[in-house]
């Protein structure tokens, strides 16, 4: 002891009053830099700005002055909208002079509900739409651009394919809420009873089926099957999009057959390109886009399915995940219902379908502000705190869904090492927006009914002419 | 003796014929009760499978959904964890205890102003009486989308958003239902008013102590009618009624397939089976008078 006590006392091994200043300097300056490196302000986050971290938001402060803020969105389950309301509790604990009034509506009718709320003039500051409807809300005036209000990296945070969609002359108009790009999910009993090789299991999106490769495994599929005396077991699933059924939804599932004939790469007066793009640069003009000899080619391709018995022409509810169908096409819901619920056969994912390019929608839910509120910055930063790392990741912990910002799949371990996500996440970055038209509305309401005509049996030529017709026409109003 | 002959072999046959004139009454009749019993299944089936189903858990819900079978419309283990989470977790008593409040605010409503009015249009006598009840005929042939903004407008300018009179005010009034009273007040006597009036009765008293105890039956029909109207509505609660809080019951449930992906179908069931139990009620009590109300109508 009384050795230690004379070192120390020497400076020599022991504690001197100059190793302690230094300490005590090293650790005061390690105290103000730690707390910035450990909490970083990365796209999502914002610390120390604001009253509370309002994520990517850059506008002013907020005001004082007591204010009703309004949501409308979607309705969740219970346990879903638990972390939304957590996050509206949070807000007003900051903020105690914005009252929050949210709106919840069944997802079918957010459309309706937006549509009357803006004809009437009188709308909630908040709304959820959707990335393919950009064009719509910029044409007009209906959604505040939100590059004035959120910080350019927050903006270059979502992955390209949702920002792009979401993007009209520089200008974003909503902000992705998930990423819901689909991919194939497979039943593999289903695949091994009839002996045919189930597709690739790679993260590659470059690495999935071509579509003849697909129709063959289902053509092989079901011949087994119907020998076997199995009646009801198909080989593609009924689509679960939309109201059900063929013709559902174009611009998330059945586009997909005539854009991946298409290629974004080749020269622009060529039919390729004009498939990939399916609308004219200026959004008005479907014929030569809609109808080229590709776009043709890929619906025969589709219909192939429904002449062929390879999957059903009316409505099968919960066709896979009953067990009944060989294919879907789904975003990761599929998987995590699976993993939460067990499912009742194996299942294997593999990427979307391919023609010229492997193709899959980037169409996202997507909240914007109304052009018409009273509260634009208020309503910006309740957004973006919404948004923030914090509070998204307990949304997409519980809600299952891909993020629609690289940073929180990135730092997410499951997207390093789940092939499931780690495919979901390559999806979601090479996924592709609609065709950008301010009439995108009578372009899909011509084109699903066309779509459904094709699936039970009319001439493919003749109805991709007449339909990419009648979209000329009813797009003549916007020139 | 040629005729007693015919005669005893009329009579001889006319039990045969009789025989098979009963034997093809009661063909018929076996056919119409078949056709009735048919019908009934078919009208019946929806109910009854929803009513199955929620003693489902989901995941045997959308397992046993396809390919049809014995189990998809038998549960192989009931459960009542639906209705149990329906009412723990999604709050469902709330939900319809405010579609109660609605429609019940709406039925008493509708039920004053179709007998005020009614009784106007058929005991009173006013110029342009004809026309007016004309015009408000006319109105039942306005679909609800085609007035909903301007609707909303109104009802959303006068501070009603999200309030419970907004879900039944703009439907206080109802040209079927006044077109109803109106049909079963003209078929009352009018020397009954003639008999009150000598008894020194005003219209007031007429219409209270003469004019509606004869019409019960009517007034049950409208009761029932606007009660399954108002009971099963959906497109303007769902405009008007922007507090979750107080969202009602039709909505609620369109909510639960909001996300397909995460879809409650087991609570879902049990939410569509528990909202057909009222109707089903008040249809059963109030049947007697419902085609009694029809018949004196006159609407048939």
């Amino acid at each position: 002891m009384a050795e230690h006590y004379k070192m120390a006392k020497a400076g020599k091994g022991g504690i001197s009053r100059r190793s302690v200043l230094l300490g005590g300097a090293s650790l005061l300056a390690a105290a103000s830099i730690l707390p910035s490196r450990a909490f970083a302000a990365g796209p999502g986050t914002n610390p120390g700005k604001y009253k509370i971290d309002l994520g990517g938001y850059t506008g002013p402060e907020l005001t004082d002055a007591p204010i009703t803020i309004k949501v409308m969105r979607q309705e969740f389950s219970p346990e879903i909208n638990a972390p939304i309301e957590a996050a509206y509790t949070a807000f007003k604990e900051a903020y105690p002079n914005i009252t929050i009034e949210e709106e919840r509506v069944p997802y079918g009718d957010l459309a309706k509900k937006v549509q009357l709320y803006v004809a009437s003039g009188s709308a909630p500051d908040i709304m959820m739409g959707s990335t393919e409807l950009a064009s719509v809300y910029a044409a007009g005036e209906i959604a505040v651009p939100l590059n004035d209000y959120f910080s350019a990296d927050f903006i270059q945070d979502i992955y390209p394919a949702m920002r792009d969609a979401a993007t009209i002359d520089g200008k974003v108009m909503c902000l992705a809420w998930e990423s819901n790009s689909c991919f194939v999910y497979f039943n593999r009993d289903i695949f091994k009873r009839a002996g045919v090789e189930t597709p690739p299991e790679v993260t590659d999106v470059d690495g999935g089926w071509t579509a003849d490769q697909l129709l063959d495994a289902m053509r092989a599929i079901t011949e087994k099957l119907r020998k076997e005396g199995d009646q009801t077991t198909f080989g593609m699933a009924s689509s679960r999009f939309g109201n059900r059924g063929p013709g559902s939804n174009y611009s998330q599932l059945e586009g997909m057959w005539v854009r991946m004939m298409g290629d974004p790469n080749a020269p622009k007066d060529s039919t390729l390109f004009k498939t990939f793009a399916g609308i004219s640069e200026d959004g008005l003009t479907a014929s030569g886009y809609l109808d080229t000899p590709e776009a043709i080619q890929g619906m025969k391709n589709y219909q192939a399915m429904f002449n062929e018995g390879l999957t059903p022409k009316g409505v099968v509810v919960d066709h896979y995940k009953s067990g009944a169908a060989a294919i879907d096409f789904s975003s990761m819901a599929f998987a995590n219902t699976f993993r939460k619920s067990g499912a009742p056969f194996e299942w294997g994912v593999s990427p979307p379908i391919r023609g010229n390019i492997p193709f899959a929608s980037s169409v996202a839910d997507a909240p914007f502000i109304y052009s018409g509120s009273q509260y634009i910055p208020e309503a910006a930063a309740l957004l973006a705190f919404l948004l923030n790392d914090t509070n998204r990741r307990a949304f997409y912990d519980v809600r299952g869904s891909m993020p629609s910002r690289k940073s929180l799949t990135d730092e997410s371990p499951a997207y390093k090492t789940d092939p499931v996500a780690i495919l979901c996440a390559n999806v979601g970055e090479r996924a592709f927006g609609s065709p950008k038209s301010v009439g995108w509305l009578d372009y899909v309401n011509a084109v699903n009914p066309a779509v459904k005509d094709i699936a039970l049996g009319v001439d493919v030529e003749e109805r991709l002419h007449s339909t990419a017709a009648q979209i000329d026409r009813l797009l003549a109003k916007y020139r | 003796m040629t005729e007693n002959i015919e005669t005893n072999m009329q009579t001889l046959a006319q039990p045969a014929a009789a025989s098979a004139a009963g034997e093809k009454r009661d063909f018929v009749s076996w056919i119409g009760t078949g056709s009735l019993l048919l019908i009934t299944f078919l009208f019946a089936f929806p109910v009854v499978w929803a009513a199955l189903t929620s003693l489902k858990s989901t995941a045997s819900v959308i397992a046993t959904r396809y390919p049809l079978s014995f189990w998809s419309f038998f549960p192989p283990q009931p459960t009542l964890e639906n209705y149990a989470s329906l009412f723990n977790e999604l709050k469902f008593g709330q939900y319809i205890m405010n579609t109660a409040i609605a429609s019940g605010g709406q039925v008493a409503l509708v039920v004053l102003t179709s007998t005020l009015a009614g009784y106007a249009f058929a005991r009173l006598r006013f110029p342009g009486r004809d026309l007016i009840f004309g015009l408000t005929l006319l109105t039942a042939f306005i679909p609800l989308e085609v007035i909903l903004v301007p609707l909303y407008q109104v009802v959303s300018g006068l501070g009603l958003t999200s309030t419970y009179p907004a879900l039944f005010l703009p439907f206080a009034a109802q040209p079927f239902g006044i077109y109803l009273m109106r049909q079963t007040f003209a078929q009352i006597p009018r020397e009954l008013d003639d008999a009150a009036r000598v008894d020194g009765a005003g219209t007031w008293r007429i219409f209270f102590r003469v004019a509606l105890p004869n019409v019960k039956p009517a007034l049950a029909t409208l009761v029932l009618i606007q009660f399954i109207w108002s009971w099963n509505a959906y497109l303007w609660p769902l405009v008007i009624m922007q507090d979750p809080n107080k969202q009602i019951v039709q909505v609620m449930l369109a909510g639960l397939k909001s996300s397909p992906n995460y879809s409650l179908d087991g609570p879902l069931f049990a939410g569509l089976t528990f909202v057909t139990v009222p109707l089903i009620v008040t249809a059963i009590v109030l049947q007697r008078y419902y085609v009694r109300g029809l018949m004196t109508s006159g609407i048939r």
